[in-house]
């Protein structure tokens, strides 16, 4: 599975970090930095929810 | 008013203005003319175009909330309200205890007390022929969802929700009769804040968010203080029940006044999300929050100087023809993916978000059966600068 974030949609919100730190951190200025790209089945629930709760629809999971 | 926006004492953003309406032509006129502008009145800037509402609300170090968002900080509490008046990282550690708690995953478990609670109470509206939908089912069932999560009495419902129109930010003759009507209810709200974490540090719960506050302990050994606990038990039930309150009302008188769009949710061509963005976009309940200059700032031609308040107007940025065609008018199945209601960047984006939408989504879905034979009266707005609230929406049900 396959983690990707747009760091242009991204608004700072800090959502995906406070929610799956292990994949999501967060530069100075708040926006998204992704730790990894790759996550497997096991992460999906946890990841769907930061993807979800993303106020701006910056990420997005693929089965890659 | 013809001409630019020149003089500042034509400019008029009271509470006792929106008291009668948000001056939309107002915000109108700002965004084309003087999207950042001083107001002497309110002794701030009023930010009022989307591109410069989210600009300056993601910039959270430059822009800060430790000074208090609705109003300058309170000079008797000497301490900022966790989280709201925290930047990061300070404001991280006491967002990140409550995050989870209201994450998509969370919310959808709470589906199922939504319905009830609101099978419940549209049960008893439809009994009762209607009644004021802000006192019978806009303020309760925000309130009693809000209620379970924290874990206070539903017979609370009405001093509580007391205490928050008096406290919260407006100048309302029925909800602040007099100034010390103010500090009294500041002060018992706070006390009944403190009780409740006092009776549930003695009682603790399983499975309860204010019992893993309560108990939580960083590595360090780390705990929330007893002030801290109580205002996160006050920042729960006020921003969860003032908002949601107004997000429901509007609707309501929304689809009212849209019968076209009422017909397209009735007949399928819209689904319940879709009418609950677009009244969120139409009626921003939050309109606008505060933030204080940390250092002088160049935008959009003018200069902010360090210390300086500047508001950040979402219900304007809502209706920016730059990002919304034809914004004024009530369009459901327009794309509001960039909507500011509950925030426009940076790391206070509203922690029940999901839990508003939920909420207004089950409402109008427990109301369907009754939308084409209700009529509607005029509602009732609170005067306030803040809130674009509705204190009484009158509802009869043919």
């Amino acid at each position: 599975m396959r983690v990707s974030a747009d760091v242009d949609r991204c608004m700072a919100s800090g959502q995906c970090a406070l929610l799956a730190p292990e994949v999501f951190g967060t530069r100075e200025d708040g926006t998204v930095v992704l730790r990894r790209s790759a996550a497997d089945e096991t992460e999906r629930d946890r990841l769907q929810d930061a993807v979800d709760a993303c106020p701006a629809a910056a990420l997005s999971l693929s089965d890659a | 008013m013809t001409g630019p926006l020149t003089t500042v004492s034509s400019l008029d953003l009271s509470a006792g203005r929106f008291g009668r309406s948000v001056p939309w032509e107002t915000f109108a006129r700002l965004r084309r003319d003087a999207p950042v502008c001083w107001y002497e009145d309110g002794g701030c800037w009023v930010i009022s175009t989307h591109a410069l509402v989210g600009q300056v609300n993601r910039d959270f170090r430059r822009f800060s909330s430790a000074s208090g968002i609705a109003k300058p900080g309170d000079p008797t509490r000497g301490r900022k309200r966790v989280p709201v008046e925290m930047d990061p990282p300070e404001h991280t550690r006491y967002r990140s205890l409550v995050n989870r708690s209201f994450a998509p995953s969370a919310v959808r478990s709470l589906a199922g007390t939504v319905e009830r609670i609101t099978g419940d109470l549209v049960g008893a509206f439809r009994a009762a022929g209607g009644g004021d939908l802000v006192a019978d089912l806009a303020g309760p069932i925000p309130f009693q969802v809000m209620a379970h999560i924290v874990g206070v009495p539903v017979t609370d419902a009405t001093q509580v929700t007391a205490w928050g129109n008096t406290v919260t930010s407006n100048q309302d003759p029925d909800y602040r009769p007099s100034p010390d009507a103010v500090d009294r209810a500041r002060r018992d709200y706070t006390a009944y804040c403190h009780a409740v974490v006092a009776e549930r540090r003695s009682a603790p719960r399983e499975d309860d968010l204010l019992t893993n506050l309560i108990t939580y302990q960083d590595e360090d050994g780390w705990r929330l203080s007893d002030d801290e606990l109580a205002d996160y038990v006050e920042t729960l039930l006020t921003g969860g029940t003032e908002t949601t309150r107004h997000l429901i009302a509007h609707m309501i008188a929304l689809l009212a006044e849209n019968p076209a769009e009422l017909d397209r949710y009735l007949d399928g061509s819209l689904d319940a999300d879709q009418v609950v963005n677009e009244t969120l976009r139409m009626a921003s309940p939050v309109m606008q929050h505060g933030r204080t200059a940390q250092e002088d700032v160049e935008l959009a031609g003018q200069l902010i100087r360090t210390g300086d308040r500047v508001t950040l107007w979402m219900v304007s940025g809502n209706r920016d023809d730059a990002v919304f065609d034809d914004p004024d008018r009530f369009v459901a199945h327009r794309d509001n993916s960039k909507l500011m209601s509950f925030g426009s960047g940076g790391p206070h984006y509203c922690l029940g978000a999901q839990l508003a939408r939920l909420e207004g989504r089950v409402v109008l879905e427990h109301l369907r059966p009754v939308l084409r034979s209700i009529e509607v009266g005029a509602p009732e707005r609170v005067w306030s600068n803040f809130f674009n609230g509705v204190k009484r929406l009158p509802v009869a049900i043919r």
